[in-house]
């Protein structure tokens, strides 16, 4: 037994030494630890326990000195010794997790580390130790008994009385099963559930009766806590509460560019329900962390996270484009998208004249979020001349916001457009986009020009024009008046085949 | 079915068993079914384990290397053979495939004797499916046998701790957190050992330092009806140190105020409940914002918050006091009822106390915790004199386990009232000693705490 005790303390030494040289993950580690692990089970299976009897540089075990250093720094005895760990045992069942716990408590190099505060923090299961305090005198002397006259059953009369209790009641106090499991569940609840709602919740309450300064300063380093660990909810709370409290700086500590980019991850975050909470708490932010949020956005995966964020930094860039105009410098083309993005977002019809020189940018990435921005801001004369961008995308989307924003100054070039022979060679979308603006711009003339193209002889037969025929029909079922789809009633009965069809299936989608 | 779980159920049907051969006849059929069930499950596990061993390990008890935890419906059963086997001085009981139920009466009937009887039958009477280790002479070490000694000196250093803490906090000098956090330890070290031991020492009420003793009561009792209720070591290290701290606050009331004698005022009794609030900022500036103490500030600012909803401070409808804020809630009121303060010279008789606490739950108290608060301490909780039918006073020393109406108790004044330092009886077992009533023990001029001393 004495040599397999001794290996035991030879690998735990090794183990120990080890860990504080390479840490817990490294090979060189487990190289030493895994054979300690097993020379220790075996010796536990077969003996049921192992007791160790610390002394200040040395272990023993059976009164025998079986390990010894007396480098304070190295030695595992002087560890455990100084914070009063006297014994230490193992028994038979140990797991690897519990000795690597005692293990990572023992290697502690922090100062003032408290050894036996670490092993108690544990809760072994297999591991038990014994821990020493300073001796106490015991000078508790006990009181006097009273020596005046006290009529002590008139005095348990008064108070039953006051109480009014029946003393007599039988006091049977067992547990019913749902009460055991009732309360079970509740231990359970209690131990899963995180402290810090409640923490909170009892911060704020108190601020509620009384401005105290120990309370703020701990509500700020719950709000830090929170944020390392990306738990914005909570810090949102907080935030919500500390803003009544105006000369209180609590957010300017994390408007940095090192914090903001920390928070990288939640720009991506699966769940919406976190990103969401991100974005709450950041709209605590002042216009200062603008220029560090705008670096967020190149990360952003999603076009929604994407959209949403340009929406949270408008709001907290206020009214005050000054940050975002300096990333319209920027030469990263998705810095200078967003910048323009929020730019309209803001709608600030001042700030629009900021992205004139970038109407005829050379990307259309660049030429499709101005024309959102012009659109914001609601100015549609600058949209004109992307009618007739080479990007069909970016005529598309200009398009689409003339006829939003009615632009009737549009509508005779667009239809002369339409009437053109080239306006066959366009997509059915950007044509569909065409109609779309003569009917949001539409005047009088336009069921009668659409009801002439409905039925318009010359084009029986000719495959390639059936395109606008239905485009007509179409467009007069979305103006929707009694005149425009009479017109499209009439052509449903009409003998011809393409008129008939078309007609057919515009009024049954309409009708749908 | 886990090892975990077949260890807790062989307890659970060994501990009917052991109580039945204290009441009844060998042969009786309570007896004899008792113990049929016992074997039938014994059999069950037998086909696929060779022997069933209980290995008791500083008052850890292990089922076949798994250590069986304390919880709230194993306890009474656990603790129990716990202390037979310390008594009994055996660190193993290994129970082997082939047992009758005939061999586990008759191991029964021995266990419940003292250690030299139980030696004595245990080695006459043949019990070929029972084996019995016992601890060698030296082995377990004397710290963990002479609990009494470790307790008191828990309790004291804990004392003086405390004190320290408070005084330092009246004072503004900063406060050894280190030190508090180990107590705490110790403390919960001193209740898996020695409950009772400590419980008992809760009985020592100092009128003058008040504050100190209340809060280290309040700390203990919360450990031991946390440890009743099944907390792992490190949940009852929070709540022990939530019960320690729960007053904190009146650190910064005036002492004038805390000591009136005269009734309050509304003015200083609404300044009075403030101590829950400043309990929050106390805390915070003592121990920052670590675990233990985010759970501190929720029950020193939630200890008086009752079980329907009443109490302070205000709350809103759908808050509610957390598990450990309902503990120290009962284990406050206990504690302040059986003490005597300056607008309460005379205290409350402990089982008065807890018939208050009993008549209040649902209202003022959570009923499960008061239930079990109740068969933690016993209809006569211990520092209780009681008047017998002998003409004798009994102090309660322990309760008994499973029998919380009969206490054992040490005569303390005999039939011509005079101070005596009598026997100790177990009611539960001597019968025809009967309790008239609980009495005062000022009237015989006694201190209980004296006795625990």
């Amino acid at each position: 037994m004495k040599e397999e005790v001794d290996q035991i303390v030879l690998g735990f030494t090794k183990a120990f030494k080890a860990l504080q040289m390479y840490g817990m993950n490294h090979s060189s580690f487990r190289n030493f630890y895994v054979p300690f692990y097993e020379n220790i089970s075996e010796f536990l299976s077969k003996n049921n326990e192992l007791n160790l009897q610390i002394d200040k540089f040395t272990i023993h075990h059976d009164n025998r000195i079986v390990y010894k250093e007396e480098e304070m720094d190295l030695s595992i005895a002087f560890r455990l010794f100084k914070d009063g760990v006297r014994s230490i045992g193992f028994m038979g069942g140990i797991t690897s997790d519990e000795l690597l716990l005692l293990l990572d408590v023992i290697s502690q190099s922090k100062k003032d580390y408290d050894v036996a505060l670490g092993l108690w923090e544990c809760d072994f299961s297999h591991i038990s130790f014994y821990v020493v305090e300073e001796e106490e005198v015991l000078d508790y002397r006990v009181p006097d008994v009273p020596t005046e006259f006290v009529d002590y059953d008139e005095k348990l009369k008064q108070l039953i009385l006051r109480e009014k209790i029946d003393i007599d009641a039988v006091i049977i106090p067992d547990l019913k099963p749902d009460e055991v499991k009732n309360l079970m569940n509740n231990i359970t609840d209690e131990e899963k559930a995180s402290i810090l709602p409640l923490v909170i919740k009892t911060l704020t309450d108190f601020l509620h009766t009384e401005r105290s300064k120990e309370v703020i300063d701990g509500l700020i380093e719950l709000l830090e806590s929170c944020v390392d660990t990306k738990d914005f909810y909570n810090a949102r709370r907080i935030a919500y509460k500390l803003k009544d409290y105006p000369e209180v700086s609590f957010i300017e500590r994390f408007e940095n560019a090192t914090t903001i980019m920390g928070f990288k991850e939640m720009v991506n975050v699966p769940q919406n329900e976190l990103f969401n909470e991100f974005l709450a708490f950041i709209g605590f932010f002042s216009k200062k962390s603008v220029p560090f949020l705008l670096q967020l956005l190149s990360l952003a995966g999603r076009a929604d996270r994407l959209h949403s964020l340009r929406h949270r930094i408008a709001y907290i860039a206020q009214d005050d484009i000054t940050p975002i105009a300096e990333f319209l410098k920027s030469e990263d083309t998705m810095s200078l998208v967003s910048a323009i993005a929020i730019i309209g977002i803001m709608r600030n019809i001042e700030a629009a004249k900021l992205l004139q020189p970038y109407i005829d940018h050379p990307d259309a990435r660049v030429r499709l979020e101005i024309i959102d921005a012009l659109g914001n801001v609601k100015q549609p004369d600058l949209l004109v001349q992307y009618v007739k961008d080479p990007q069909m995308e970016v005529r598309i989307k200009a398009l689409r916001l003339l006829a939003k924003l009615k632009f009737p100054q549009m509508y005779p070039v667009l239809l002369d457009k339409i009437k053109d022979k080239t306006f066959l060679d366009l997509e059915f979308s950007e044509q569909r986009e065409y109609f779309n603006y003569l009917t949001a711009n539409a005047d009088s003339n336009l069921v009668q020009i659409l009801k002439s193209m409905l039925y318009k002889r010359k084009w029986f037969g000719r495959k390639k024009y059936r395109v606008m025929r239905r485009l007509a029909a179409i467009a007069l079922a979305q103006i929707g008046s009694s005149e425009s789809l009479e017109a499209l009633r009439i052509g449903a009965e009409k003998r011809n085949k393409d008129i008939k069809i078309v007609c057919e299936l515009v009024l049954k989608g309409k009708s749908k | 079915m886990s090892i975990y779980t077949s260890g807790k159920t062989i307890v659970a049907l060994l501990y009917p068993l052991l109580k039945a051969v204290q009441v009844y006849d060998v042969n009786n059929d309570v007896v004899i079914n008792t113990a049929k069930k016992f074997v039938a499950f014994m059999e069950t596990l037998f086909s696929t384990i060779s022997s069933l061993e209980f290995v008791r390990y500083r008052d850890y008890i292990f089922f076949n290397k798994q250590r069986l935890k304390y919880e709230i419906d194993s306890y009474a059963n656990l603790q129990f053979l716990n202390s037979r086997l310390k008594i009994l001085r055996i660190k193993s009981l290994t129970f082997l495939s082939g047992i009758k139920h005939q061999e586990i009466i008759d191991f029964a009937v021995i266990f419940k004797e003292d250690k030299v009887t139980f030696l004595k039958q245990f080695v006459l009477k043949r019990y070929p499916h029972i084996k019995v280790e016992f601890l060698k002479a030296g082995e377990e070490a004397d710290e963990f046998m002479e609990d009494g000694k470790f307790t008191k000196r828990t309790y004291f250093k804990a004392l003086k701790v405390t004190k320290n803490m408070m005084q330092n906090l009246w004072s503004g000098r900063p406060v050894d957190v280190k030190s508090s956090r180990r107590i705490v330890y110790n403390l919960v070290d001193t209740i898996s050992r020695d409950e009772f031991g400590i419980l008992a020492l809760t009985t020592i009420k100092n009128f003058d330092e008040y504050t100190f003793n209340h809060s280290l009561n309040v700390g203990i009792l919360a450990l031991a009806l946390g440890q009743r209720i099944g907390l792992d070591r490190r949940s009852l290290a929070r709540l022990g140190t939530s019960g320690i701290l729960h007053d904190i606050g009146k650190v910064e009331i005036s002492k004038e105020l805390i000591n009136k004698v005269q009734k309050l005022t509304d003015q200083e009794w609404e300044t009075l409940k403030m101590h829950s609030n400043f309990g929050v900022r106390e805390i915070l500036k003592t121990r920052g914002l670590d675990e233990i103490s985010m759970i501190a500030i929720t029950v020193a600012y939630q200890h008086h918050w009752n079980y329907d909803g009443t109490g302070y401070p205000l709350r809103e409808k759908e808050e509610e006091p957390t598990l450990f804020s309902r503990v120290v809630r009962i284990c406050d009121s206990y504690d302040a009822m059986t003490t005597a303060r300056s607008y309460q010279p005379i205290p409350y008789l402990p089982h008065f106390a807890l018939r208050v606490i009993w008549s209040n739950q649902n209202r003022l108290f959570d009923p499960i915790l008061a239930k079990v608060f109740t068969q933690l301490l016993g209809i006569y909780p211990v520092g209780s004199c009681l008047e017998l039918n002998t003409g004798e006073v009994g102090l309660v020393m322990r309760q008994n386990p499973g029998n919380i109406g009969s206490p054992i108790v040490k005569i303390i004044v005999d039939r011509n009232h005079e101070k005596t330092d009598g026997r100790t009886i177990d009611l539960a077992m001597e019968v025809q000693t009967k309790i008239v009533r609980p009495t005062y023990p000022q009237m015989y001029g006694i201190n209980p705490s004296a006795y625990f001393l």
